[in-house]
């Protein structure tokens, strides 16, 4: 899609993004932010999710496909800055012979102290925290945590972590 | 309880070894069991706790 010019660039983020950094955990599905071109973001989202039908059934109404034995969501990361900043700094990896991008580790971690979910996000924010780069963490806070509320939460994940080793 | 303590201990640091071993896993190789899982997990009666699989592969949203 990228080579097509339908998207502008993508990103791996949500448990796939764990599975890569940490270890292998259940997942419903893959999550993928996709960049659209921002002067027609609306059509070209739709042209993206039109392209995602051509491989498999959407499932839904959450832009959520079926591809052979496995789900993906496809989310429009155009016209949120967060999003937009987790693609443009998301990391190369590769698989066989596949060149894919995966959101940092610090994105990762901010996103998952967004949802908090206590069983899922919580021992995730901790494994991660644990090798992130503490510098970029604290940027991405600075310029996307605007009432503190996140920088709250990491605390919290960082005193239980204290107590746990 | 010094035992129990000492069981803990160990117990954690079998898990970290295991982490330590899994984060130098390639990729590839990770999502390959993700895969299985996934596929065995479809598998599965809806009310299986991964949010009916089946309902999912019959083309209807997950719940």
């Amino acid at each position: 899609l990228k080579r097509r010019r339908i998207i502008n660039d993508w990103a791996i983020y949500g448990s796939v993004g764990y599975i890569y950094y940490e270890e292998v955990v259940q997942t419903r599905d893959i999550d993928i932010f996709v960049e659209v071109r921002a002067a027609s973001e609306r059509e070209d989202y739709g042209k993206v999710l039109r392209e995602f039908k051509r491989y498999g059934p959407m499932v839904g109404d959450a832009a959520m496909f079926q591809v052979g034995s496995i789900l993906i969501q496809v989310f429009p990361s155009t016209g949120y800055p967060l999003w937009e900043d987790a693609v443009a700094n998301a990391v190369k990896a590769r698989v066989e012979c596949e060149q894919v991008k995966v959101v940092s580790k610090e994105h990762l971690i901010v996103l998952a102290l967004i949802r908090f979910d206590p069983a899922k996000d919580v021992p995730r924010i901790g494994q991660l925290y644990k090798s992130a780069d503490r510098a970029a963490l604290d940027d991405v806070l600075r310029r996307f945590d605007k009432d503190g509320t996140l920088t709250v939460r990491l605390a919290r994940v960082t005193e239980w972590l204290g107590r746990d080793s | 309880l010094d035992a129990i303590a000492e069981i803990i201990e160990r117990t954690r640091k079998a898990k970290e070894a295991w982490r330590e071993q899994e984060r130098k896993r390639p990729f590839e190789e990770k999502l390959r069991v993700l895969q299985e899982f996934m596929a065995a997990s479809y598998s599965k009666k809806p009310d299986a706790g991964l949010g009916g699989k089946k309902a999912v592969l019959k083309g209807r949203a997950p719940r």
